[in-house]
């Protein structure tokens, strides 16, 4: 004992810890997050049904336990995100349900700030932090619906701090923890409402949101209707209703609209030039959503030495890909994974436009007869590949086999249903070259791909224990990548990684590494003029999509 | 009679059981696998394996095949339908109630397909050789050789998008309650589906009456001067329409089976488009059920045009 008492040392304490939480409310109070008020709708409420049109199915209008790329046509209409991207695809407080968050520990509790007065819908009472973190906690609980785990393993739990304040904690840093949430990981539903209907399984049919339209029916195959909010946080919902159809058939869609029976519609790529001759129709995209191209098998011979992989990209052209498969609606990308005018986009045309991948078929048949002779291949070089059964990826494939074709290469490829299908192939690890594609809103997903622990790695996680080896450079390359991910990962902060993620890219495309996004998507969407609001301004959030909310039918 | 209806009746059975088999079988048979689907690889093309195997226990597809077979039948038996792999909703109901939609199509075209096709052929068997003989055959080639899906497409681009006469597709009208609606919703959709019959009606109704015009009861007929109207539809055409009504009633099964395009094209809630986008999602249950339901409703027009071909031609017994 040093001259204090224990019973003095406890009182200190207990002084000390209450001083300690006053002060903190006291901090709290003066430095919370300014308040950003909500973006006001587009127009007042003009009654009537809106109608949209959609491509295919949704696998269920409750966002947290819908499972498709494609599903957020549907559940925006009545499920919204704790965090909301705008149409830079960075955070947009205005509509998010927290209007701010702070980093705080050193980026291992982020602490969310929510708006007051945020009612769910068929009076299920206000959204408060309870709800917030019950919604959250879900993640990790398969048991309620829950497929995103795996996206979320950095996250331990949410806590309420009070009625309107949130804090997730972190078991390790996770740079990406905002972007990750921009999905439908952080929708917020009532708990009150979860319980009533006895779990997941029903509330995958009936959910209740914050969102500006209540589900009211869904019809598997037909589309779903959902109806007005009128207490939505952001004013009064334009319709009464809104009816999101589904019409498979791309031909039947663009008549759909030009009709003015369906208001929005979805457009694929062949039916982009008819509706935009249509001076009804006003279309709408955002480009460098997501890419389109191949994966290689790093591992698996010839495909280990990189003057193949070279040889490969540089006799494609591009522009004529583009032109004859995709008519024009995508571009050639002179990046990587993220478009160049990304906030995490590089700038690569130095070697899309340099000797290094340049579409020049005489030197990529030089460098391919180079590795031939050298490693002792006949010529030409076989490969196997997968492609999907869909008009344009076939096309590519035959594209692909043309190009390859000039240069002493011959490409053997099958084609399967679906994504599920090839995945299953590029498992076997047989096949050199797949034709794949992938989203592209957050530097997170880049992990799948090019980390060697990569869900979606399958050359150098997958197929290590299939015989599939990387060369003592290509290992080097593969170490960097994982370490510059991990670095990345673990900053405290967006604007501090995003050099690193360049960085990533930067190497991955010098390296021709994984998988070569050679064309840039674009998501084209089509609004019929004379009969609905909101189409004078390109209405498309950063993950290429729209917000049913933000439209209207004209009067 | 009834011995044979019975006994018709019952080989309905074994039919059934192997339809279930082979569909059962060429599902499973398929590379694809619905837990992956549902196991959601998104964005991260991730697929957590725990969740895999959570999502397969769950569904039951982790036990072997003819356990799974058997706890199907089982339900099918007991009315126990199951619930779609993908949207966790009740089968039964999602199929009875497009299966409504179906048969009211089906029927429509199958009505449509009739009338146009046995009042064509007859035209075309009277002025044989004529130059509306020549028409109405040429409609009837073009109507089996023209596939269903650019016929409908181009009678909306024309009816809905240029003339903005009809609706481009969907459903949602009454015929009881809002007539006019339905049959604005159903009528390119019914010249699609019943073109190809009356085709075939056409053709069938056109060489039959041919022949029956060749019989000397006929030329009886003309000798005591009945009205040549008269003796093409009082005695020609009863005898030349046995085997036209055989045939039609075997094409009811067939249109309700085969409507799937039709539905596709004009956005149409009905069993066939719904058992497609199941089959597209490896929702075996909804395929399964789907199917056995529609096999079912072939079984059951063959069955009733067995009866009606009894009830027409009374010198056919079975017994």
């Amino acid at each position: 004992m040093y001259g204090t008492s224990p019973r003095g040392s406890q009182r200190t304490l207990l002084l000390s810890l209450i001083l300690t939480a006053a002060l903190g409310i006291v901090v709290t109070s003066v430095l919370a997050a300014e308040l950003v008020p909500p973006r006001p709708l587009p127009s007042k409420s003009v009654g009537g049904t809106l109608n949209l049109a959609y491509f295919r199915e949704v696998s269920s209008p409750d966002g947290f336990q819908a499972n498709g790329s494609f599903d957020r046509m549907y559940f925006y209409a009545g499920n919204e995100v704790l965090v909301a991207m705008g149409k830079d695809g960075l955070y947009d407080p205005s509509e998010s349900l927290a209007y701010a968050y702070d980093v705080l520990d050193d980026g291992k509790r982020y602490r969310f700030h929510l708006r007051k007065g945020v009612q769910f819908q068929g009076d299920y009472g206000e959204m408060t932090a309870a709800d917030v973190a019950w919604s959250l906690n879900r993640i990790h609980r398969p048991d309620m619906g829950s497929r995103w785990s795996n996206v979320f393993r950095a996250m331990d739990r949410a806590e309420e701090v009070d009625k309107y304040t949130v804090d997730v904690y972190l078991k390790e840093l996770d740079v990406n923890l905002i972007t990750r949430m921009f999905n439908r990981e952080s929708i917020v539903h009532s708990r009150k409402h979860w319980e009533a209907v006895g779990g997941h399984e029903q509330h995958k049919l009936h959910p209740i949101g914050t969102g500006p339209y209540q589900l009211v029916d869904w019809k598997v195959g037909v589309g779903t209707e959902w109806v007005k909010h009128p207490q939505y946080w952001r004013g009064e919902p334009m319709m009464d209703r809104v009816n999101i159809r589904v019409i498979t058939e791309n031909r039947a869609r663009l008549a759909a609209l030009q009709t003015g029976e369906v208001q929005v519609a979805w457009l694929q790529a062949e039916q982009v030039l008819e509706a935009q001759k249509d001076p009804n129709i006003k279309v709408w995209s955002v480009s460098g959503v997501g890419w389109d191209g191949w994966a290689w098998a790093l591992g698996l011979p010839p495909l280990d030495d990189i003057r193949l992989r070279r040889a490969l990209v540089k006799a494609v052209d591009r522009d004529a890909l583009n032109k004859s498969v995709y008519l024009n609606t995508m571009r050639a990308s002179q990046s990587h994974t993220f478009a160049p005018e990304s906030p995490y986009g590089i700038d690569g045309a130095e070697l899309w436009q340099g000797d290094w991948l340049k579409y020049d078929p005489a030197a990529a048949k030089k460098l391919v007869h180079e590795v031939a002779k050298e490693r002792g291949l006949k010529l030409p070089i076989e490969l196997k590949g997968v492609c999907e059964r869909r008009p344009d990826r076939q096309l590519v494939c035959e594209f692909l086999q043309a190009a390859w074709d000039e240069i002493d290469v011959k490409l053997n490829f099958n084609v399967v249903s679906n994504a599920n299908e090839r995945l299953q192939v590029m498992e076997q690890c047989q096949t050199h070259v797949n034709q794949t594609g992938g989203l592209m809103h957050a530097p997170y997903l880049m992990e799948g791909a090019l980390q060697s622990t990569g869900e979606n790695s399958y050359s150098s996680f997958l197929c290590k224990d299939k015989g599939h080896k990387l060369n003592p450079s290509d290992l080097q390359v593969q170490a960097d990548i994982d370490r510059l991910l991990d670095l990345a990962t673990r900053q405290p902060s967006m604007d501090k990684a995003v050099d690193i993620y360049k960085q990533v890219q930067m190497l991955a495309l010098k390296n021709v590494w994984q998988y070569i996004p050679a064309m840039l998507r674009v998501n084209y969407y089509g609004c019929h003029i004379a009969t609905a609001g909101g189409c004078e301004e390109n209405p498309m959030r950063g993950d290429g999509h729209i917000r049913p909310g933000d439209f209207w039918v004209k009067k | 009679m009834r011995k044979y209806l019975l006994r018709r009746f019952l080989n309905m059975i074994p039919t059934l059981i192997l339809v279930s088999l082979i569909v059962f079988s060429l599902l499973r048979l398929l590379p694809s696998d619905p837990v992956r689907i549902l196991a959601g690889i998104d964005d991260s093309g991730a697929i957590d394996p725990a969740l895999y195997a959570r999502i397969k226990s769950e569904l039951g597809l982790d036990r072997p095949l003819i356990v799974q077979y058997a706890s199907w039948v089982s339900g099918v038996v007991s009315g126990d339908w199951g619930k779609s792999y993908l949207t966790g909703m009740q089968v039964f109901p999602q199929i009875v109630d497009r299966l409504k939609f179906t048969v009211q199509l089906g029927v429509a075209a199958w009505v449509f397909g009739v009338i146009l096709g046995v009042s064509l052929g007859t035209v075309s068997a009277i002025k044989r050789n004529s130059a509306a003989d020549i028409a109405v055959t040429t409609f009837a080639i073009s109507g089996v050789a023209i596939p269903h899906f650019w016929l409908g497409m181009m009678l909306i681009i024309v009816f809905a998008v240029w003339l903005g006469w009809l609706p481009f597709g969907g459903f949602n009208a009454n015929l009881f309650s809002s007539p006019g609606l339905w049959l604005k919703h159903m009528l390119l959709p019914t010249l699609v589906l019943g073109t190809g019959l009356a085709a075939i009606l056409m053709r069938q109704t056109r060489a039959a009456l041919l022949e029956v015009m060749r019989e000397q009861y006929i030329l009886t007929a003309r000798s005591k001067g009945v009205e040549e109207k008269w003796v093409v539809l009082r005695h020609a055409m009863k005898n030349s329409l046995l085997p036209v009504v055989t045939i039609a009633s075997l094409q009811l099964g067939t249109l309700i089976g085969g409507t799937v395009v039709t539905e596709t094209v004009f956005t149409l809630p009905g069993v066939g488009k719904f058992v497609v986008d199941a089959v597209i999602q490896r929702d075996y249950l909804v395929v399964q059920m789907g199917l056995l339901v529609l096999t079912i409703g072939v079984m059951l027009s063959n069955f009733a045009a067995d009866i009606l071909y009894t009830y027409l031609d009374p010198r056919i017994r079975y017994d």
